[in-house]
């Protein structure tokens, strides 16, 4: 993480320079900083942290589209006369290497409308997920081993 | 001239529409767990609704807990108004960041109200915290969205993404929790429900009621 303190340090640097110190200069510096150190990339060697901050923007765009995609789903079952949901409890394998890793999996799982972590199984290799929506479980588990358990174990390896 | 603090307004009725229709769920019960529900969401609209109040009054004071009751404050030392950089106070760009809050906020209070009539309207304990979840986070998120997005002060910035990840932190546990206790409690499922992978111990394909 040694990057990731100068990185800072271009930050803040950019920030009193520019005259004031508000989120916009100290974000603005923050960009440039890792652009200007990405470009200085073979003075460092291979470090991870050039792989690991892009994989962490990736998590939160797809854990946001993951919100607002299932938001809209859920609102529009909420709106419509007919009920289309047909709830059900699945069994989601995970992947996950530690407590972590789980927590803030099973987190992200309950923060998206229309799927709720009720329980881990004892051996912690299964997370029991209600779904609104579980008409295919297998769909279920594929869409939350795609588009939440891969991007948050890329981004924390 | 600007006109976000009317939208907010009207966002905040909105707001209090939805809270009236979860106060019936609180009452109606049926219950422990669907009460648990129907305060928590209570209380993200709270959240919601302080966050227009700042739109409103143009007074960031409501962000601020120890100051939640602001007439208790002396006058002269409740928070000035809030003041905006040189180069959005040209009224184009005013224009454009009152349309850009005037349509978070009522993005945000629209989900509210949708989250309000689902928790009223689903048959079981889980359905509701399906409703809800959405409340806390993309609706009282569109609405803090919106105070960051029209207000140009740092300090007000960086306490609405405190508030922003102190609800993305505390949200999911809140849920687990009462989920866990309802179905470990043997909460009685919607008659819809198609399949309980737990029960059974073991993944087996879910088939549609139809």
């Amino acid at each position: 993480m040694n990057i990731f303190a100068i990185n800072l340090l271009v930050a803040v640097m950019w920030a009193m320079l520019s005259g004031e110190i508000t989120l916009t200069t100290l974000g603005t510096g923050f960009v440039i900083g890792f652009a200007a150190l990405w470009l200085l990339q073979s003075l460092f060697g291979r470090d991870a942290y050039f792989l690991r901050l892009p994989r962490l923007v990736w998590l939160v765009i797809s854990f946001l589209w993951a919100l607002i995609r299932s938001s809209w789903r859920v609102a529009h079952d909420v709106v419509t006369p007919r009920a289309r949901n047909n709830p059900g409890v699945i069994a989601v394998p995970i992947r996950t290497r530690n407590e972590t890793e789980t927590l803030l999996l099973s987190s992200m799982i309950s923060l998206t409308p229309g799927s709720l972590t009720l329980d881990l199984d004892e051996t912690g290799e299964t997370l029991f997920v209600h779904a609104m929506f579980a008409e295919d479980a297998d769909a279920v588990r594929a869409d939350i081993h795609e588009t939440l358990e891969t991007p948050l174990l890329e981004a924390l390896s | 001239m600007t006109f976000l603090p009317m939208v907010a307004e009207w966002a905040s009725w909105i707001i209090l529409a939805a809270a009236l229709i979860v106060l019936v769920r609180l009452v109606l019960g049926p219950g422990t767990a669907d009460r648990a529900v129907a305060l928590d969401m209570l209380n993200v609209l709270v959240i919601a609704f302080a966050g227009l109040r700042v739109l409103v009054t143009q007074q960031y004071a409501y962000l601020d807990v120890h100051r939640h009751r602001a007439d208790l404050v002396p006058r002269d030392r409740r928070a000035q108004p809030l003041h905006r950089a040189a180069w959005r106070r040209s009224p184009a760009m005013m224009m454009v960041w009152d349309i850009v809050g005037s349509v978070l906020v009522l993005a945000g209070a629209g989900f509210c109200l949708i989250a309000a009539i689902g928790v009223l309207r689903f048959e079981d304990v889980f359905m509701r915290m399906h409703a809800s979840t959405k409340a806390g986070t993309l609706g009282t998120g569109l609405i803090m969205l919106a105070v960051a997005t029209t207000v140009d002060s740092t300090g007000v910035i960086a306490r609405v993404f405190g508030i922003i990840a102190f609800l993305l932190f505390t949200a999911p546990i809140a849920a687990h929790m009462i989920g866990r206790a309802a179905y470990l409690a043997g909460a009685t499922l919607s008659p819809r429900t198609v399949c309980d992978e737990r029960k059974q111990r073991k993944p087996t394909l879910c088939i549609a009621a139809e």
